[in-house]
């Protein structure tokens, strides 16, 4: 399969190479008129002809192949309003055209539907779903507005629970995607112990989820890739934005300087009073302490025309202290920091660079004291890389990519028992990848991509060779047939636990430790249905070969080889996912289908036979609907309705009546492996958004609304309980809910 | 097209439906049996699986009229010697050896238990190597002092892994009046400064700590001494009562490390999703259960009051 991929490659390059011939191009920056922020994706479209380009995660965008003449050059982006230049080139003549758009307001009333529909094409790629911070704002929310909960909304994403952030795309767990912060690789992204994640909805420009089939850009994961960026700053005027929410409350500032812009938005739990109120009256298991924070911030400094660099920083923690008992205390304190150092340049117009120095760090510290027994667990991830791309226009629609990414990345793992370590593991390995692609426009129909990723691992030394390949036929009644296929290999794996990411703990491959590595097969069409709604639809088929996990039956890793820590298995997931989308109007929104499923084999489970994971789900439904009551109030409604998760079902039990090392029976069930079905869940959140102005100095938007408004008890799990009080050797089944009543959140913001 | 829409939303409808039914209970015969290195080979219980609808009752699940023995295997696999066991006659499914013969350490024995339906259920232990007992037999140390209880034991062996562990604690005089705090807050809700009376507490709620053992421990997790012997030292948060208790340090074979890794993946202790109970590893055949085998030292022990 890799050698006919290679084979390919080599053609979509000798093929684009033969097309390309001297000719003129047009090129530049897209930028919101308001801020001068960079857009990302934004589309340039030469009229009348089928010419266009995107820009780029710097915004940039080059459009080549020209004849000598005028043209009418249109941007659009979803959320500005489309503009119209009428540019003029000789042959030969690189053009530059920096173009600025103006966003819109709250109504949309004035929108150029021609042009918003050409800017949602471009949304329309293949496995690729992208989120607007104000999208994010608006949707309801528990206490907090959240970049992942609001992509679990998207088809083909699922959560684990009301309770958790992750993200589980497309059959995949949540260490099979790649989570990038201004390209930089955040380890731990939630906060809350999972609750929500890390992204400061304030600070962020950008989020886009690769569900799958991703180019050969992105690598080191098997499964999907979200990709953050923080806003650049203001480059027009200082701004800023106070909001204040039951849970924390945030601070965002940005603007200009002489060289260029900066930004920094801070958040921090704002819990205290309510903890203090709470022990005053003698409520029980109120931490003495508990916070988080994060900071983002982010500076610009343009050298010239052509040349920017950026330094971009994140720092996030998450505290606990709390005491229970005669002498049971706990100290938790995890969190991340990353830093990038990025610098783009453009050698000429055809010719963009970046490059990136990066950092990350996650560090988790979980110290007990039990009757002064001191146990512990300290975890800590430094990855420090380097990454640098070239991005070249060959010619008409033909644009080579090329790149390389290396690092060091450090794990250290203690536990410490009765202030003992019996438990040590460091693992310190240099790793890299380097990767070409390529897109070419094989003719006005025919769209066609390719690449290669080369990657390497040093603990193990494993090297794996990644081909990707992708094609789309545009029919002439517009409608897209789009097909991907990558291989996709992954060195790391998680430690997680769905009820709890305080803990979470990154491993590596090694000696004994094969890479993961998986198949993916995407076919999708995308369409406009009349009134321009926006048609999706996507099937997927993907292997997970070589998975490694920790052991889940491992008792005590301490003098065990590092290959006996793990147990290895096989997984796939295959699915069809359906999206229909209204961009402009009144009522705007989303409407996503998933019938998906997946499946997981390991020795030790089920009996070697595959199984259900807990977060697979058969029928995932969710409909998000935005509606402008007025001017001035919107009214935001997210329902989601999905097949009950997998569970087991004991079917039988013994107990062991003799134990010698307990004084009561202990049980054991015999039960079909996750062969049964919580209840379907289904769930509607509702909430209202009030736009105006606060004593004639600032804007604000009061947010008042509810969660699961009519109080669905949907099933978390079940638990056994096998010493319930009514009668010794009865066994009692337990549910354990997830948000089981109505809960209301109100926010308030300031901008200025 | 209109047909096939229609099959389409009735697939989708029907499989919506998919919440798979839960399987039924099959009876299963059951074997429980621990033997220890130099003492009489212990008695095996016979019973059979349960549905989980009313209480288990494991001597009305007993299997009475089944033939049982333990063979002890030479290394070449064929019997060196054979254990007969006779139905107790008191327990419905319990079975005693007919002999006072002593279990030998580092020697594989197989149960075999013929059963009144025909069937035949076995299941094998590879018995741990001895283990000594170096210092102490007895000891007194204060709750909570910087002087913690060490044990040191001449290692145990097995073949192909390190020792596993587990260390035992019974409290010869588990009386409430005796709790240390932390339990006794934690059973109880009775803080260090409150005044309260034993007489009037749950005595049932002490049935979890009448005895109290830690999960399978490596031997890597212990001090290792330049002699090969291994230091153990008794956490603190192990003991429950004040007063004499009884230590017991136990090597394990495969199959009892076996049934408390998977039961605590059962009970919810492992890395799977809340809700997945994977079964216990199947270490008997023809049934379920665990024939297991140990090596034991056991010393006594006063926890004094600070």
């Amino acid at each position: 399969m890799s050698r006919t991929a290679a084979i390919l490659f080599l053609a979509l390059v000798i093929t684009g190479s033969a097309s390309a011939r001297q000719s003129a191009s047009v090129s530049g920056f897209v930028r919101d008129a308001e801020t001068r922020e960079t857009l990302i994706l934004a589309n340039v479209l030469v009229q009348g002809t089928s010419s266009g380009a995107a820009t780029n995660t710097s915004g940039y965008y080059v459009i080549d192949g020209l004849s000598a003449g005028t043209y009418r050059i249109l941007a659009s982006y979803l959320g500005y309003r489309s503009a119209v230049f009428d540019v003029t080139v000789a042959a030969g003549e690189a053009r530059r055209l920096d173009i600025e758009l103006e966003p819109e307001g709250l109504t949309t009333g004035e929108v150029v539907v021609e042009a918003d529909r050409e800017s949602v094409e471009e949304r329309q790629r293949l496995g690729v779903a992208r989120l607007t911070t104000a999208a994010i704002r608006q949707l309801p929310t528990v206490l907090e507005p959240d970049v992942f909960r609001s992509l679990q909304l998207l088809p083909g994403v699922k959560a684990a629970s009301d309770f958790s952030s992750g993200l589980y795309v497309r059959g995949g767990s949540p260490d099979q995607t790649l989570i990038l912060l201004d390209r930089t690789t955040v380890y731990n992204p939630s906060h809350l112990f999972g609750f929500f994640s890390t992204f400061n909805p304030d600070a962020i420009k950008d989020v886009r989820l690769f569900k799958g089939g991703f180019p050969a850009e992105y690598g080191g994961r098997i499964g999907s890739v979200v990709d953050v960026y923080n806003k650049d700053g203001n480059r027009r005027e200082t701004r800023g934005r106070l909001s204040v929410g039951l849970l924390s409350s945030r601070a965002f500032l940005e603007g200009p300087y002489s060289r260029g812009s900066w930004m920094v938005a801070v958040r921090r739990s704002t819990l205290e009073p309510l903890f203090a109120g709470l022990r005053s009256a003698d409520v029980e298991g109120i931490p003495n302490a508990f916070y988080f924070y994060d900071v983002n911030a982010k500076v610009n400094i343009d050298l010239g025309r052509g040349d920017k660099v950026s330094f971009s920083g994140y720092a996030g923690q998450d505290m606990l202290d709390a005491s229970f008992l005669e002498g049971l205390d706990i100290g938790l304190t995890y969190g991340n920091r990353t830093f990038s150092a990025d610098w783009t340049h453009l050698f000429s117009e055809r010719l963009f660079s970046e490059l990136t120095v990066t950092a990350s760090r996650y560090a988790s510290d979980a110290d007990f004291s039990i009757a002064r027994t001191e146990v512990g667990r300290n975890n800590s991830v430094y990855d420090l890389t380097m990454k640098g791309d070239l991005e070249y226009v060959h010619g008409e629609g033909h644009t080579v990519k090329g790149g390389f990414w290396v690092g060091m990345f450090t794990m250290r793992l203690a536990n410490v028992f009765d202030a003992r370590e019996n438990f040590a593991s460091r693992i310190h390995a240099p790793y890299g990848s380097a990767f070409v692609q390529q897109s070419w426009k094989a003719s006005e129909r025919w769209n066609l991509g390719g690449g290669l990723r080369l990657s390497w691992f040093g603990e193990g030394n494993h090297v794996r060779l990644e081909p990707r390949a992708s094609a789309e036929y545009v029919t002439r009644q517009g409608v897209r047939l789009q097909a991907a296929y990558g291989r996709y290999a992954q060195y790391l794996t998680l430690i997680s636990s769905e009820v709890f990411s305080g803990l979470d703990t990154w491993l590596t491959t090694g000696r004994g430790v094969e890479p993961a590595y998986g198949d993916q097969f995407v076919v999708g069409v995308k369409s406009f249905l009349p009134g321009s709604i926006g048609f999706e639809w996507e099937a997927y088929y993907r292997t997970m070969r070589d998975l490694f996990q920790l052991d889940p039956f491992l008792q005590d890793p301490a003098g065990v080889d590092y290959d006996r820590l793990f147990h290895f298995g096989y997984g796939r997931a295959y699915g069809t996912e359906l999206t229909l989308t209204r961009s402009f109007g009144r009522a705007t929104g989303f409407v996503g289908y998933t019938l998906g499923a997946t499946r997981r084999r390991f020795d030790a489970i089920n009996e070697g036979a595959y199984y259900p994971p807990k977060y697979d789900r058969l029928h995932d439904l969710t409909a998000v609907v935005n509606y402008d009551l007025s001017s001035k109030w919107r009214m935001t409604t997210a329902f989601t309705y999905a097949t009950g998760q997998a569970y087991t079902e004991p079917a039988s039990q013994y107990r062991l009546v003799d134990f010698p090392f307990t004084a009561e029976e202990q049980p054991a069930l015999v039960s079909p492996f996750n062969a049964a079905r919580l209840p379907d869940y289904h769930r509607l959140d509702i909430g209202f958004t009030n736009r105006g102005r606060f004593f004639g100095f600032a804007d604000y938007e009061l947010q008042l609304q509810v969660i699961n408004a009519y109080a669905r008890r949907n099933v978390w799990f079940y638990f056994f309980d096998f010493d319930p009080d009514e009668a010794a050797g009865l066994v009692k089944r337990e549910t354990v809910p997830q948000i089981p009543v109505p809960v209301p959140n109100i926010a308030f913001s300031l901008s200025f | 097209m209109r047909p096939i829409l229609a099959l389409l939303v009735l697939a989708l409808l029907t499989s919506a439906c998919d919440t798979t039914r839960p399987s039924d209970h099959v009876s299963e015969p059951v074997v429980e049996a621990y033997l220890i290195v130099g003492e009489a080979f212990a008695p095996v219980r016979l019973t059979r699986t349960d549905d989980l609808d009313g209480v288990y009752d494991a001597e009305a699940l007993g299997i009475v009229g089944a033939s049982v023995r333990v063979v002890e295997l030479a290394i070449d696999g064929s019997p060196a010697r054979t254990i007969d066991y006779r139905a107790s006659g008191v327990t419905r499914g319990l079975y005693l050896p007919v002999s006072d013969e002593r279990v030998r350490a580092a020697v594989r024995y197989r149960l075999e238990a013929d059963l009144p339906d025909g069937s035949r259920l076995s299941a094998e232990t590879v018995v741990p190597g001895e283990l000594d007992l170096i210092e102490p037999e007895r000891f007194e140390t204060v709750y909570q002092s910087t002087d913690q209880f060490e044990i040191r034991v001449g290692p145990s062996t097995y073949p192909g892994r390190q020792e596993i562990y587990v260390l035992s604690l019974q409290p010869l005089d588990p009386d409430p009046a005796n709790l240390t705090p932390f339990y006794l807050d934690a059973l109880y809700g009775i803080g260090p400064d409150e005044t309260w009376d034993p007489a009037s507490l749950d005595v049932t709620k002490l049935e979890d700590i009448l005895l109290a053992s830690s999960p399978p421990i490596n031997a890597a997790s212990f001090e290792r001494l330049p002699d090969q012997s291994i230091r153990i030292r008794l956490p603190w948060f192990s003991v429950a009562f004040f007063g004499p208790v009884r230590v017991q340090v136990n090597a394990i074979d495969d199959n009892i490390n076996d049934f408390f890794r998977y039961q605590n993946a059962q009970l919810g202790g492992s890395t799977l999703s809340p809700g997945e109970l994977p079964n216990i590893v199947d270490t008997v055949d023809g049934g379920r259960g665990v024939f297991g085998s140990m090596a034991r030292q056991t010393v006594e022990l006063t926890i004094l009051r600070p």
